[in-house]
């Protein structure tokens, strides 16, 4: 074997190292993960770890509950040449207030619209 | 707009958090804020944020689930005041029941006046949009 075997990135282009931040403590999961995991599939692979004691610098958890954690993701760069992937806890606020109907035309802008106070319909002042 | 303070264990703001694509009910999710809780996760006394307008200051469902995501990733109880223009109300997670349910500030240990003179700045960022 050649002696630079050991240069090949143990991160390929389509693998990524996931940290997770759990009770305090922060770890990797010691093998590489697919950077276009769901984020689904990666709080499951991060739930059974955490309860197997399986990330060195996280303590073993029974009850580890990832459901309202989010996962961040950030591509390989010249500084950090590898995919990473990052499990932490979200920090939305408040609510997302309804979408106001029209009162001149009546129009209900569609679901995932931007509330606003003038109708993209009409013009006038919702 | 909704705006968030950062505070420290003596109740001194850390962090202002008016972050892009807030409004006035909303301050969306946040990388940056969660950097400055870990960063700061030694001397982290809680997390203030607004509900801009008049009347009772009661967390939201998203607010409550916030709460105990982020003390899940910290390890750690934190106190959360919710804040509108005319009250202020404090939650904490009771441990027994995991429900975040409303206490006094009793155990803080900034002087009662600067604390008000936060919550005042805090409103004006709300109200000003920052």
């Amino acid at each position: 074997m050649e002696d630079n075997q050991a240069l090949v990135p143990v991160v390929d282009n389509h693998m990524a190292k996931l940290t997770i931040t759990y009770n305090g403590q922060q770890g990797d999961l010691p093998d590489p993960v697919s950077y276009d995991a769901t984020d689904g599939d990666l709080k499951q692979m991060a739930t059974e770890s955490v309860r197997q004691g399986y990330i060195p610098g996280i303590d073993a958890a029974a009850g580890v509950d990832f459901t309202d954690f989010v996962v961040d993701r950030f591509p390989a760069r010249n500084d950090v040449p590898f995919n990473r992937l990052s499990l932490r806890p979200k920090t939305p606020f408040g609510r997302k207030l309804p979408l106001k109907r029209c009162r001149n035309c009546d129009y209900l802008p569609p679901k995932g619209s931007q509330r606003s106070d003038v109708c993209s319909n009409c013009d006038e002042a919702m | 707009m909704e705006t968030a303070m950062v505070f420290d264990e003596d109740g001194r703001p850390i962090f202002w958090h008016e972050p892009p694509g807030r409004s006035g009910g909303y301050l969306p999710d946040s990388r940056s804020l969660w950097d400055v809780l870990w960063e700061n996760r030694a001397r982290l006394g809680g997390v203030a944020h607004t509900h801009p307008w008049d009347g009772q200051a009661y967390p939201s469902g998203t607010d409550v689930t916030t709460f105990a995501a982020v003390e899940a990733g910290l390890g750690k109880k934190l106190l959360w005041p919710v804040v509108t223009f005319t009250e202020v109300r404090y939650y904490v997670r009771n441990p027994l029941t995991s429900q975040y349910v409303e206490t006094d500030t009793a155990f803080m240990r900034t002087s009662y006046l600067d604390w008000i003179a936060q919550m005042d700045e805090l409103r004006r960022r709300s109200r000003n949009g920052g």
